[in-house]
């Protein structure tokens, strides 16, 4: 559950992107930091883990407004999926209020995002949650490859594959070009705190 | 002297944790933190809420805060206190939490604990024994020392003998003799003890196990007679169990051999016992046997299944209160013969008398169960090569 700050006032949000390898989670976040700059306290912190890196900042968006009289701040998150990062994705997963997971919309990469969804779910049953209560948005990334002429999957051919049980919000996107990286993150937000008011009793 | 405002232990919440926690509250001060596994504690400073300067015996800095990851087990203590060490870090706190935990996972950083899988050449070859070491050695109840050459024998197996010794230098390692030559089974490194409480306690003492110095040694001979007093005051309850380990460590030394040389049979080993579930035994709980006999099975990561120990009357199964082992409840299956009857023991109380030991038994305790975990492992280990061999 969230932390509450009382000497700030704060409700600290921590949101967790997750997904295979080079899907574009450091890519939403990049966006988000960008778009979000004014608003951004600190700086990005990135730590080069082998084949991804993880990245980390936080803000206070705007708009969210308060909730009895705490301001809300938001922790962003990418995870590095490898085996060998248990201590990293342990602190990172801890007591995680929001997840978005980010799919590869490449053909090529469709059996990748299956395994990283089946590993989400067992992470996070070591530490003692459950996908189909966290609070989860998809994202269909790289939609913008099919332009190129790469071949990308129907939507509906994802959404078999991996919201089938889930039937959670999903969003397609392309992250390189700012699209639907918006509508994610305040899709997931808005479920975060729904489930943060039923959490807290509010 | 300052008071601390936040200490606890580090099993618990994780170093990365504890400095999100101060620094999310503004924190200026010093964070102490203790490894029995260290003689200086580590050191980290902050002024409101970030980082400034770290230290971890004569490492400085960053990289001694990077360094303190590594100290999985052990204790923090924050005193709040006006800082007066110059300001040697100055990357955000957040990018410090993420670097040390990655330098952890990428084996970067030492881990300072009991074992140490620091694999070592030996001619070409390629030994990842681990090596098991000790918490910092208690001089008060080293009685003599004494050197051995590389290669010397100090144990020899099934020779009688009842003296116990301390690692103060140097590296051991632990054989078992066999038909077809000699099995490794681990290797202690300094603060690790030879012997264990059964040494004290019966009157044939038959080594389980030779010892051989890997390198040059330097031994510490134990006050025995001390400690046998002290162990002999504590109850019966603790006696059990404490011997109990000592069996079970000797039993799955037996049992590694036996997987390394593949000449078990699981059905030979858990015939005519159920699983302890179905006959209401719960393996959650402390139990003493009171009468029948049980054995312990470990399921492999590879998906198959060895044997670990056979347990019969006065032992005690169950998660041990104050050392983790790695075995029942959730890493072994406990198999018990259908006249098994069990006592629940108070594993409060067991936990205090373990708490108000000398360190030196705490500590030989200790090498005990973590010969136990380890040598699991090693089990484990031997299984898997010979399931890739085949």
């Amino acid at each position: 559950m969230a932390n509450i700050n009382l000497k700030l006032r704060e409700i600290e949000v921590k949101i967790v992107y997750y997904g295979p390898g080079r899907c574009g989670k450091t890519t939403n976040l990049e966006q988000i930091f960008k778009s979000f700059r004014k608003q951004v306290t600190g700086q990005m912190v990135s730590a080069d883990t082998e084949g991804d890196r993880t990245l980390y900042f936080d803000f206070l968006p705007m708009g969210l407004g308060k909730i009895k009289g705490y301001d809300v701040r938001v922790q962003l998150y990418t995870v590095p999926g490898q085996v060998k990062y248990a201590s990293t994705r342990k602190m990172v997963l801890r007591e995680v209020d929001g997840l978005v997971f980010v799919a590869d919309s490449l053909e090529v990469r469709r059996e990748k995002n299956m395994l990283s969804l089946k590993d989400l779910h067992q992470n996070l049953k070591e530490y003692g949650l459950s996908i189909l209560r966290v609070p989860l948005i998809l994202q269909y990334n790289k939609r913008d490859l099919g332009e190129q002429g790469l071949p990308i999957m129907p939507i509906s051919l994802m959404e078999r594959d991996l919201n089938r049980q889930l039937k959670v919000p999903s969003f397609p996107a392309s992250a390189i070009k700012g699209e639907g990286v918006g509508p994610t993150l305040k899709a997931c937000l808005k479920l975060t705190l729904q489930s943060l008011k039923k959490q807290l009793g509010w | 002297m300052s008071q601390f405002v936040l200490s606890g232990n580090l099993s618990f919440l994780a170093l990365g944790e504890v400095l999100q926690l101060i620094g999310s509250n503004g924190g200026t001060g010093v964070l102490n933190i203790t490894s029995k596994y260290s003689q200086e504690p580590g050191m980290i400073h902050f002024s409101k809420g970030n980082i400034i300067h770290g230290s971890a015996g004569s490492v400085k800095g960053l990289d001694a805060v990077h360094a303190l990851f590594g100290w999985v087990e052990g204790d923090f203590a924050f005193s709040q206190e006006e800082v007066k060490v110059p300001q040697t870090i100055r990357n955000s706190r957040m990018e410090i939490i993420l670097d040390g935990l990655r330098m952890l996972d990428d084996g970067h950083t030492k881990i300072l604990g009991p074992v140490d899988f620091a694999e070592k050449k030996e001619g070409g070859v390629k030994s990842s024994v681990p090596i098991i070491k000790g918490p910092l050695v208690d001089y008060m109840y080293v009685a003599a020392e004494e050197d051995f050459f590389k290669g010397r024998k100090i144990v020899t197996e099934n020779k009688h003998g009842s003296w116990i010794w301390v690692v103060l230098e140097g590296i051991v390692d632990v054989i078992k003799e066999t038909s077809e030559g000699p099995v490794p089974i681990v290797r202690m490194g300094a603060g690790s003890f030879i012997g264990g409480v059964s040494c004290f306690l019966f009157k044939d003492n038959v080594r389980k196990a030779t010892i051989q110095a890997s390198t040059d040694v330097q031994l510490g001979v134990l006050d025995s007679q001390r400690l046998a007093d002290e162990f002999g005051s504590q109850s019966r309850e603790f006696r059990d169990l404490v011997v109990s380990l000592d069996k079970r460590r000797d039993q799955i030394t037996e049992k590694t051999v036996d997987v390394c040389l593949k000449r078990f049979s699981l059905k030979e080993f858990t015939k005519g016992k159920q699983p302890a579930k179905k006959m209401g035994i719960n393996p959650e709980k402390l139990l003493r046997i009171a009468k029948g006999e049980v054995c312990l099975v470990r399921k492999t990561e590879d998906g198959g299944y060895i044997p670990l120990a056979v347990l019969g009357e006065r032992d005690v199964i169950g998660p041990c209160p104050f050392v983790d082992i790695g075995h029942e409840p959730q890493k072994a299956f406990v198999f018990a013969s259908p006249d098994t009857e069990t006592e629940e023991l108070n594993p409060e109380s067991l936990d205090a008398e373990y708490s108000g030991l000398s360190s030196a038994l705490r500590n030989l305790i200790e090498t005990t169960a973590t010969s136990i975990t380890v040598t699991t492992r090693v089990a484990c280990d031997y299984h898997k090569n010979n399931l890739q061999k085949k």
